[in-house]
């Protein structure tokens, strides 16, 4: 199959000129949701580095997809593995407006997930995987912000067993999941 | 007007990274209005390219990292920043893009002795495109054909080298005559319209006037042309001629036209246009033969195939993926 004018021309040029183009507004974009102007540079640079070495044939079909989506993707790997929360920058309304604009100039109209969409999503599947009765008493405290009253009175219970509910949940969470969830949580109450 | 600027200075801070929060709800606002805006704003971005040094520096640590070598030369695409290389599958139903220096992939190759960065735009086989140059003038690529120039010095000199063929919409600038220069001879032209044909393959090369006036510089010689002229290089013998303009420059439109040509030169236009292969088992047979129509792109090469038969003998056959066999057909029939 022949390419148009690709024999006289390298790889590099076309890595290099993407790299001069989006350099600086990716940084921009991890800088917003990390908080650190150094890692924000680890995590572009790793996906340029990602795009070089191991998705190359990416550089002749919408490289700037596939490196907005790794940049992305970086950064929610990070964040997930953080423990301490720095509430200005991890405002994921805020990161989702951000994402919006990225996402018209990255991505057009392909399939992107939200990376809010994403955590609501896994926060989801976790809180479903507790037993029936503890999954319920948690919802309600912690997304419905009922307190330990009003979740016994509702269900017919003791305040005793919420509370044994409410502990139980969090054990299987600390269980599965270790420091990671505790982030997920307040991330998804600070949505709510 | 006041909220122009600040949208202004919105784009550029989004662009050179340091865009904060009320720069994107300003872009997003924007963009949100209508959809024309959009357009706009993926056409600002695609022409975006850095000029600042810290980046330079980034691009610098990060070859380290992967071990590439340095470019002796600065090679950068043109103004319009990163393009996605477009690996188009040949096929039948050439794609006819339109828009600036769209379907094709635009390039700056760099020659290491004297400096100098060209632009070229190629089409491969079964392909056409149209390009604006830096001037405005407007260039219709036919298929298999290749434009070359020097963008960066567009505004002192007009100039390019093209092999294969190309319509031409000049723009209007008397005081810079622009140069198409083709492997015999050079086209000069101040504002007008006219086609080049000038193929490797072709054993003779043409340009066709439509409007203006234009000077073919040959050798030692200046021949101009008149509109609905054209000027013919056969071998080494040239010669001026009416031309049926509409003919032979319909390509642009998607319509193959042709007009009292041979046998051989009609087989090797249809290749060119539907990206086949065609041989001729006996190249003498139709030589006395001349042919003339219409045909619009929509057609197969099949359908055209079998037209042409109605009055010619011969027979085809497809002998492999895009490749036809044609054999006349015995005389006694």
């Amino acid at each position: 199959m022949k390419k148009s004018g690709l024999k006289t021309y390298t790889d590099q040029e076309l890595f290099d000129s993407l790299f001069r183009a989006t350099y600086a507004r990716l940084h921009n974009f991890a800088r917003m949701i990390l908080g650190h102007e150094s890692v924000a540079d680890d995590m572009v640079q790793s996906a340029f580095m990602k795009l070089w070495q191991s998705k190359r044939e990416a550089l002749h079909d919408h490289p700037e997809r596939l490196l907005f989506v790794i940049v992305r993707n970086n950064c929610l790997n990070y964040i997930r593995h953080q423990k301490i929360i720095k509430e200005k920058h991890q405002d994921l309304l805020r990161v989702s407006q951000w994402e919006d604009l990225y996402r018209i100039e990255f991505i057009g109209n392909q399939p992107y997930t939200l990376i809010q969409k994403e955590i609501e999503h896994e926060m989801e599947e976790i809180v479903n995987g507790l037993p029936k009765r503890c999954g319920e008493v948690f919802k309600l405290s912690r997304f419905d912000g009922l307190k330990q009253q009003e979740i016994a009175d509702k269900l017919n219970i003791s305040v005793k067993s919420v509370q044994k509910h409410i502990t139980h949940a969090l054990k299987i969470f600390r269980e599965k999941y270790g420091d990671q969830i505790y982030y997920l949580l307040i991330l998804y109450l600070l949505l709510k | 007007m006041e909220e122009n600027n600040k949208l202004r200075s919105s784009l550029d801070a989004y662009l050179n990274g340091y865009a904060k929060d009320e720069d994107i709800e300003r872009l997003s606002g924007w963009l949100a209005k209508e959809p024309a805006n959009r357009n706009r704003f993926l056409q600002l971005c695609r022409r975006f390219e850095s000029k600042d040094n810290k980046i330079e520096k980034k691009l610098h640590e990060l070859h380290s990292k992967l071990g590439l070598p340095e470019h002796r030369y600065n090679h950068r695409l043109p103004e319009i920043g990163y393009r996605r290389a477009v690996v188009r599958t040949l096929s039948a139903a050439a794609l006819f893009a339109m828009g600036i220096l769209s379907g094709v992939l635009i390039y700056r190759l760099s020659h290491n002795v004297d400096r100098q960065q060209y632009t070229e735009v190629f089409t491969p086989r079964g392909e056409k495109t149209k390009v604006r140059l830096p001037d405005s003038t407007i260039v219709y690529l036919n298929s298999e054909s290749s434009l070359k120039f020097l963008a960066d010095n567009f505004h002192k000199e007009r100039q390019v080298d093209l092999t294969g063929e190309a319509y031409f919409e000049i723009a209007q600038d008397s005081r810079k005559p622009f140069d198409v220069n083709t492997h015999d001879y050079t086209v000069r032209a101040t504002g007008t319209a006219f086609n080049v044909m000038a193929y490797a393959d072709f054993k003779r090369t043409e340009t066709t006037l439509v409007s203006g006036k234009v000077n073919i510089l040959y050798r030692d010689k200046t021949i101009p042309l008149e509109p609905n002229t054209k000027f013919i290089l056969r071998g080494n013998t040239i010669s001026v001629e009416e031309a049926e303009v509409f003919s032979e420059t319909c390509w642009k439109d998607n319509k193959f036209n042709f007009n009292k040509i041979p046998f051989t030169e009609l087989i090797r236009r249809l290749e060119r246009w539907y990206n086949v292969d065609i041989a001729i088992n006996e190249p003498g047979a139709f030589a006395d033969q001349y042919y003339s129509g219409t045909f619009r792109h929509e057609e197969t090469i099949w359908q055209v195939l079998d037209v042409i038969r109605m009055t010619t003998p011969f027979d085809y056959e497809t002998i492999g993926f895009r490749e036809i066999s044609i054999t006349a057909k015995p005389n006694n029939n």
